[in-house]
């Protein structure tokens, strides 16, 4: 758990929760202060930037700043990261651009989010199988030991996110991600749930890609954009889907001899396409720096600290859901769908702002939270199951 | 037609734009100065964020208003706006999701932005179709240029509204009727004219455009959209989508993975995963002062502008400055490449921000220039011409 001193910092820097119990950040983000505060000082630079070359140098700076704190996030090289629109456009930057086997399989799990399961659907028609995975026990979520069974010689590629949306289940990634190096599968994810909440180590875990969105543990915004991470040398193998400005030199082509072909930048930057966001740029990395002024370990030892404080507060886990190989710091409540407004009017009633579907409600424990919003949360919940 | 704001337009203008008041920037072909009601919009939206706890619940009306602006802006319907990141992103769409004809030609001017010149090599280089080139012209892109190119075999016409390198606009009518007449789509970068110069789609016989939002639309970088004209929308596939191209969430557990997805059938197909929502916010509030000026009006005094810098120059400007078939307030003034520090200190001097290239000097007239800038600026060209 935090330590007095840091919990005072961060009640501060989200000092307009005020009282209210923020469990959404599976769903959006609260700015701290201090990305908020980016944008005063963007738009004093942006204001005085006036010339060609002030601009390039700016834009270039603070995008190189960008990528190498979201590197030093990930643990890996700032040129294994390409500044993106959102999760869905790294995703499909690998999905329809890696050169893909016909005949061969990728498997993923069933419940993917639309931003990174759709744009592998179109693969079929290439003569790619999809071969989604069901949990035996959907109560309990995905677990590594699922998706590796459903493997086979003929798997090129493991689509997964590292924590489900759906359930916050938390896949093992170290097991599965050394299981698929060993077996030569490419591991692909999709990490919003995980990165900035959870210690997310694309070396350990032997990832190969992985896309997020800035509008959820990354503490941006919406017009923060997102970013990919691309094992090196891999980049090599990628067409991209976009081709402008930002991912290739500004070199001639045409009149080269053998036809048209482009002069792309060196690493993951080959995935840019046009011009990128500046703003979104610098929110990431302050909201980086911040993360990184707190541990990342840190803030994953607290939400799961909390989680556990929840549990014990609870009792009967029955209660609750708690899905996949790992604990997340994402619990589900069920209900009936007829229950809906009443446990909407609880939950406003404990001032507790997360995600309510059609028959479910989602808690995502993040670093705003204290321990008194798990005893405001256990007794919302109890009063939602009486 | 040419004609100078009326004094309460330029009141406004001063309102709108007050760290322009003692310099001359002339460098919205590299990007806009936001006015004070889109720096607010920004500021706003992430007030608005953090007071409600991430609770905002009106950001597809709020897109919808920005496909509205942007459906007025060009002579388009709604539903034919998808909003994206840049330029880059919508023509990529076109380029990677339109089912060519491998047997059929794309004309492209050698001379092209590389947001969308990389990608249509890329892909004519693929073997979708038959890439038609057009070289470089000394005096910049005209209309019969193009249309000279075309035939039978034509099935697409890529161009920029505006060259980005030497400011040339070509009579985007002339080949949108040459284009009509053989069955050809006409593809646009519309990113130099946009907020400056008028563009209509449907007189222009224009199936697909795409631009950027930082330049002459004046919000910051990061923003941009697609015009698809309607007929057209179902035919492309997107290369990805997310939960905001569909129709409906799709339940987990109840995806179909046979490739059978429920894309909207409007250009909102094009639009995957989360938007740049302060971006589209400061687009509305930046649209809402064009609408106050008025597209005519702002193309009238854009030219004006134009006409009043090559009177001051003297005779013979107009054919020495302006390039291809029609003014569009872009210039380019050439020098000779070691002279460029001297180029510079020029421009320090009369205080002009424009783009400062190794061997040309650009610059890009906007709605919050001024007579006393254009005359100003004919002074300092004379003296980057005399070097």
């Amino acid at each position: 758990m935090f330590s007095k001193e840091v919990q005072d910092r961060i009640r501060d820097e989200f000092s307009s929760l005020g009282d209210v119990v923020f469990l959404s950040a599976s769903f959006t983000t609260m700015p701290p202060r201090c990305v908020q505060d980016v944008l005063p000082a963007y738009t004093r630079k942006y204001l005085a930037t006036l010339s060609n070359e002030e601009w390039e140098k700016w834009t270039g700076e603070e995008h190189a700043v960008c990528r190498r704190e979201i590197a030093g996030l990930l643990g890996c090289d700032e040129d294994e990261i390409a500044l993106t629109k959102n999760t869905t456009e790294g995703i499909g930057i690998i999905a329809s651009g890696y050169p893909w086997t016909p005949g061969k399989n990728i498997v993923l799990p069933q419940a993917e989010h639309a931003a990174s399961l759709h744009s592998w659907i179109p693969l079929t028609e290439k003569g790619i199988e999809l071969r989604p995975v069901i949990p035996a026990d959907p109560a309990h979520g995905i677990t590594a030991d699922e998706i590796i069974a459903a493997t086979d010689e003929n798997t090129e590629a493991v689509l997964t996110s590292i924590i489900q949306f759906w359930d916050g289940a938390f896949i093992d990634m170290e097991k599965l991600g050394r299981y698929c190096r060993d077996k030569g599968i490419l591991l692909v994810v999709d990490a919003i749930q995980a990165v900035g909440r959870m210690k997310v180590d694309v070396r350990k875990w032997n990832i190969d890609f992985l896309a997020c969105g800035g509008h959820k543990g990354l503490l941006s915004m919406d017009c923060s954009g997102g970013i990919l991470y691309c094992r090196r040398g891999l980049e090599k193998k990628i067409t991209p889907p976009y081709n402008g400005m930002d991912g290739t030199t500004k070199r001639s082509h045409i009149e080269e001899p053998g036809g048209c072909v482009l002069h792309y930048r060196e690493g993951a930057r080959k995935l840019e396409g046009g011009s990128s966001n500046t703003l979104g740029a610098m929110m990431f990395a302050e909201a980086c720096r911040f993360i990184d002024s707190i541990g990342i370990a840190e803030i994953e030892a607290h939400i799961l600290g909390l989680e556990d404080i929840l549990l014990e507060k609870l009792g009967d886990l029955r209660q609750i859901r708690v899905a996949g190989d790992k604990r997340s710091g994402i619990v589900m409540l069920d209900f009936a769908p007829e229950e809906r407004e009443r446990v909407i009017g609880i939950l406003n009633r404990y001032k507790i702002n997360a995600t309510v579907r059609a028959d479910n409600v989602r808690f995502c424990i993040s670093m705003v939270n204290r321990e008194e919003h798990m005893d405001i949360l256990a007794k919302a919940i109890e009063e939602i199951r009486n | 037609m040419s004609r100078e704001f009326t004094a309460e337009k330029k009141k406004l203008i001063e309102k709108e734009f007050p760290s322009l008041k003692d310099v001359t920037y002339l460098n919205t072909c590299l990007v806009g100065i936001p006015p004070l009601r889109a720096q607010e919009a920004y500021r706003t939206e992430i007030e608005e964020l953090v007071d409600s706890h991430g609770s905002e619940d009106d950001f597809d009306d709020r897109r919808a208003a920005a496909r509205e602006d942007l459906a007025w802006l060009i002579g388009a319907e709604p539903e034919e706006i998808a909003l994206t990141n840049n330029t880059t992103a919508g023509m990529d769409v076109i380029s990677l999701g339109y089912p060519w004809d491998p047997d059929r030609e794309v004309v492209v001017y050698e001379k092209e932005h590389f947001a969308n010149l990389a990608d249509v090599l890329l892909r004519g280089h693929e073997g979708r179709y038959r890439l038609r080139t057009v070289p470089p012209k000394e005096h910049g892109l005209k209309a019969d240029d193009i249309i000279s190119q075309i035939s039978e075999k034509t099935q697409a016409v890529f161009i920029s509204s505006i060259q980005y390198s030497d400011g040339a606009m070509a009579d985007l009518k002339k080949i949108g009727d040459a284009c009509r007449q053989a069955g050809a789509l006409l593809i646009v970068d519309a990113i130099q004219s946009l907020g400056r110069i008028r563009i209509d789609v449907k007189e222009c016989n224009i199936a697909f455009l795409a631009s950027g939002c930082h330049k002459g639309l004046m919000v910051r970088n990061g923003l941009g959209f697609l015009y698809c004209r309607k007929d057209l929308i179902e035919k492309i596939r997107p290369y990805h989508g997310g939960h905001m191209s569909f129709t409906k969430a799709i339940s987990p557990y109840a995806h179909d993975f046979q490739g059978i997805l429920p894309w909207h059938t409007d250009a909102r197909r094009f639009e995957g995963g989360n938007l740049n929502d302060p971006g589209v916010y400061a687009l509305h509030a930046s649209m809402s002062l064009l609408r106050e000026l008025g597209l005519t009006e702002i193309q009238e005094h854009i030219l004006w502008l134009q006409d009043r810098f090559l009177h001051y120059c003297g005779e013979g400007a107009y054919e020495k400055y302006v390039r291809g078939d029609l003014p569009g307030g872009l210039m380019i003034f050439p020098f000779n490449a070691a002279y460029r520090e001297k180029v510079r200190s020029i421009a320090e001097k009369h205080r002009i921000y424009g783009t400062l290239r190794p061997d040309n000097f650009r610059v890009c007239l906007n709605i919050y220039n001024t007579e006393e800038q254009m005359k100003d600026l004919a002074a300092a060209t004379g003296e980057i011409a005399a070097l």
